[in-house]
């Protein structure tokens, strides 16, 4: 959500001096970073130290101070607080310390991590690279730069309304449901928009094409975007999560730089030159994230923790796991 | 107060990272950085346009990596004052890079292709320490929120996407540890 804030005010930021043929059309833009940072930093200059960090290091008054700071105004909890905090670090320390990189990659965790990998990487083939630089690929596609700027604020708009209704939708159909739907329409959108760039160009296909492309960002900004996070925050164990979100985060870098090389060249008038016509590579990747998909990843909606590490212990088909019932005194 | 912070550096992150593709696409950044490919038509060139994206990106692969360790040694609360500070900093050295090049704009295509490389690598390696920086926080940011608490990363999707009403939860999670 704050996400689609940000790409909103820079989208309205550029429109408004995109005119201006001279530095400033980008200098104000870059000046306007600052109204973050400053108060920023006064906010988080006022605001407590984290009361773990604090109890890790041994700092055991600091801790009650920062907790008494962020927690309730009722009396006596922060001391119950602090001790089971306290505790919990001690059980983790008896437990091993912290999990090892290479945990990740042993036995049943390293089916988990690669569908986070997966998950992560494939956030850059299905076409979110044509939104990321959604202004200079409508330009691409034939529209003049002033309606390309008001376009990319529209686009900005309508992925933050998209992100509002994959609340709801998160909340009714499955996680993988909506990631096989949102991919196949995604693809199909990709294909109809390289068709569109490779008939006879008028005025018409140029506006399809954008309108397109515009189609395709509101789509992944309202399935696969969200639901990726999703994913992402269910597959690994509780044990690995932080590890293995690092991990995945790190495996879409992985893909995405190279991705960016191919998404720059596909478009622009001194590499390949393509504009819409990307479609049919950004489809085409798009179909492959579909099918691996749809063999691994499993459903993951509406189980508990306890029950996805029994799925994943029995080595269950992604297709299976819906279909699973686990009985209360399954302990497998 | 918390949230606040959390929902700001995400607005930050994304604005950083949506500039640059803006950029490209902006006539007079085009003029000053790009060569020309028809008459009176400018663009910027292939690498220094993917460049200009990745810089960003390969700073944040560093950061992943980076964010835990100093987060451990310093913890979060300098962690964050830091990265904001070097942030301020790296924003002063992409708004003043572009001052130093204005004298031979008007020259031949050879000439402006050369500016594009050399004018285009600065603002990418102030943008390579704002993605570092600004991964940085975000880890932060989820850091804050995992130690060992199983709901916790779905605050992470919901800081992404959806974050309100994660938050809240997040935070709790972080004081109670149910």
């Amino acid at each position: 959500m704050s996400w689609s804030i940000g790409s909103i005010i820079v989208a309205a930021a550029t429109y408004s001096y995109n005119k201006r043929n001279d530095e400033w059309a980008w200098r104000v833009p870059i000046a306007l970073q600052w109204i973050f940072p400053v108060p920023l930093l006064v906010l988080v200059w006022l605001s407590p130290e984290s009361p773990w960090w604090l109890i890790r290091r041994g700092r055991k008054e600091e801790a009650l101070r920062s907790i008494k700071r962020l927690g309730s105004k009722r009396e006596g909890n922060n001391e119950e607080t602090l001790a089971m905090m306290e505790r919990t670090v001690e059980i983790e320390a008896q437990a091993g310390g912290a999990p090892k990189l290479t945990d990740l990659f042993k036995g049943n965790d390293l089916r988990r991590t690669l569908i986070t990998c997966f998950i992560y990487m494939s956030q850059n083939f299905a076409g979110n690279l044509i939104a990321n630089q959604a202004t200079f690929f409508f330009e691409q596609a034939g529209i003049s730069p002033d309606f390309a700027f008001k376009l990319n604020l529209i686009n900005s708009c309508l992925q933050f309304v998209a992100n509002i209704i994959s609340l709801p939708l998160t909340g009714w159909f499955g996680r993988r449901t909506i990631y096989l739907y949102g991919t196949a329409f995604n693809a199909t959108m990709l294909f109809i928009l390289g068709v569109c760039a490779t008939v006879k160009q008028t005025n018409g296909t140029n506006y399809a094409q954008a309108c397109l492309g515009i189609i395709i960002s509101f789509v992944y900004a309202g399935t696969l975007g969200p639901i990726s996070y999703s994913i992402i925050a269910e597959t690994s164990s509780v044990r690995l999560r932080a590890l293995s979100t690092g991990v995945g985060r790190a495996a879409y870098y992985v893909a995405e730089i190279p991705m960016i090389y191919l998404a720059s060249k596909l478009l622009n008038p001194t590499g390949w030159n393509l504009a819409g016509k990307c479609g049919y590579v950004w489809g085409s990747t798009a179909v492959i994230c579909w099918l691996s998909a749809y063999f691994f990843l499993p459903e993951l909606k509406g189980r508990s923790y306890r029950e996805l590490d029994i799925l994943f212990n029995r080595k269950t088909p992604a297709r299976q796991f819906k279909k699973t019932i686990i009985d209360v005194k399954d302990n497998d | 107060m918390s949230r606040t912070v959390t929902d700001s550096l995400k607005v930050m992150e994304s604005f950083d990272m949506f500039l640059n593709g803006n950029f490209v696409a902006l006539g007079a950044f085009q003029q000053k950085y790009g060569v020309m490919v028809a008459a009176g038509e400018f663009s910027i060139p292939t690498k220094w346009q993917s460049a200009l994206f990745q810089a960003g990106q390969c700073g944040a692969f560093v950061g992943v990596f980076l964010a835990g360790p100093i987060t451990n040694r310093i913890g979060y609360r300098w962690t964050t004052i830091l990265g904001l500070i070097l942030m301020i900093l790296t924003i002063f050295v992409s708004f003043f890079v572009s001052e130093m090049n204005t004298t031979p704009q008007l020259s031949t295509k050879r000439i402006s292709g050369q500016l594009a490389r050399t004018s285009c690598s600065r603002p990418s390696t102030g943008g390579y320490s704002m993605g570092l920086l600004h991964r940085q926080l975000s880890c932060i940011c989820v850091r804050n929120c995992t130690p060992s608490a199983p709901w916790c990363l779905h605050g992470y999707s919901a800081d992404v996407m959806v974050n309100w009403f994660h938050h809240r939860r997040c935070r709790n999670i972080l004081l109670q540890q149910t």
